[in-house]
């Protein structure tokens, strides 16, 4: 047997998973090998320390993004559902993120143009999503978001992974948004306030997947 | 020694936060938050590396938020907290591999490959940063095993690996950073 072979054997000593036979035949090996002696005792010093490893805390103070995102204080009259949908919580997140997006890549403004009442009623219901050129306008949420999505899929490897990387989390955050604000108006149909958010969430949705389109597209040109 | 390194750490959780929390009070959640994020930071430091820590210990928190009804009580808080940062990570690193492997089209395994360093350190690495240096599988469960405490068929459990698997990863990790951490010495 390699002096390797013996040393890889080493850990499963340790945790006295060899067979007796294995064992035996390892501590007579151990008696005449001074090299294996020093890699036990350093393998033993090895998980004594990890044991002993320290906790420390994140460099930066983590707090402010969970306070954001589990929402301000209220006492226990507050329905659950309300305290987690109240404004601005979600729009905060999917904000700051959306403004942690334009630091990094430069100045730009995050502009809404509030959506016909047609298209909030029609994105309440899911729709299958049907691929139509985004030229024609004006188009159903649904299709829009789509036609978008596919446009940025397609040109995803062109695009920095930075950037790619910042506007799957925005989406993931948005998506998070409304799908708990459309768990909720399931059940409360009627409420009106909810119903403005989901569709606040849904404009924000399509303004930042724009702004991604257009940014993909200056990046592709500049390439060329 | 900070709360969660004490004698106490991982014990009792002051009741009262705990009950506050459940009731919507986001400040006793904060003294929540506080007692126990260096743990569960260090946890995801050392399982999924130094830049995913940060997000991860977010995700960690608001999910226990979420979460807080479904703890009964039956364990220390601490020990409920951990299993479920355990999870998160895990579920994480998961889908991360996932990705990976769409997009590479060799996708072998994390958990089949286990390489050393290729080169020999000359300078004796501290244990932190040996552990970063680990391939994924073999990282994870050194640090369910031999930091964390968990026995094997909780890490094949948890990892949706065997326990010979399991083992095999712990020894490579254990010989891996036995090498980085320990001086170069005369045979």
């Amino acid at each position: 047997m390699t002096d390797d072979t013996w040393t890889d054997r080493l850990p499963a000593y340790l945790d006295d998973d060899l067979s007796p036979a294995g064992r035996l035949e390892m501590e007579r090996h151990l008696v005449d090998c001074a090299d294996c002696r020093q890699a036990l005792a350093d393998l033993r010093a090895l998980v004594a320390e990890a044991r002993r490893l320290p906790s420390t805390p994140p460099v930066r103070n983590l707090w402010p993004a969970i306070e954001a995102a589990v929402g301000p204080s209220s006492s226990r009259a507050t329905p659950v559902w309300r305290r987690r949908m109240s404004l601005p919580v979600p729009v905060a997140i999917a904000a700051g993120v959306v403004l942690a997006v334009t630091s990094a890549l430069g100045v730009w403004t995050l502009m809404y143009r509030p959506a016909p009442a047609a298209d909030v009623a029609a994105a309440a219901a899911v729709e299958a999503p049907v691929l139509r050129p985004a030229f024609l306008a004006p188009v159903p949420y649904g299709h829009a978001v789509d036609d978008l999505l596919t446009a940025l899929a397609a040109r995803r490897d062109q695009m920095d992974p930075r950037t790619v990387q910042v506007l799957e989390r925005s989406l993931t955050t948005i998506d998070s948004a409304i799908a708990d604000a459309m768990a909720v108006l399931a059940e409360q149909p009627d409420d009106l306030a909810l119903v403005a958010r989901v569709a606040e969430q849904r404009r924000l949705k399509l303004s930042v997947l724009r702004r991604f389109e257009k940014l993909s597209v200056s990046n592709l040109e500049n390439a060329q | 020694m900070s709360p969660e390194e004490g004698p106490l750490a991982g014990r009792t959780e002051p009741d009262e936060d705990v009950s506050r929390a459940l009731a919507g009070d986001v400040g006793a959640f904060e003294r929540i938050y506080h007692r126990h994020v260096s743990r569960v930071h260090s946890l995801a430091r050392r399982m999924a590396g130094p830049d995913a820590a940060d997000e991860l210990t977010q995700d960690i928190f608001v999910r226990t938020w979420q979460k807080l009804a479904s703890f009964r009580g039956e364990a220390a808080f601490g020990t409920w907290l951990h299993r479920l940062a355990v999870n998160v990570i895990i579920e994480r690193l998961r889908r991360a591999t996932l990705e990976r492997s769409r997009r590479v089209d060799d996708s072998t395994s994390a958990y089949e490959t286990a390489e050393a360093p290729s080169a020999a350190p000359t300078l004796r690495m501290g244990l932190d940063a040996a552990i970063d240096r680990l391939p994924p599988g073999s990282r994870q469960v050194f640090v369910l095993y031999d930091v964390e405490g968990h026995t094997h068929p909780e890490i094949a459990a948890l990892l949706g690996i065997s326990i010979g698997t399991s083992k095999t990863q712990l020894h490579r990790a254990r010989l891996t950073l036995r090498r980085l951490v320990s001086p170069p010495r005369e045979s």
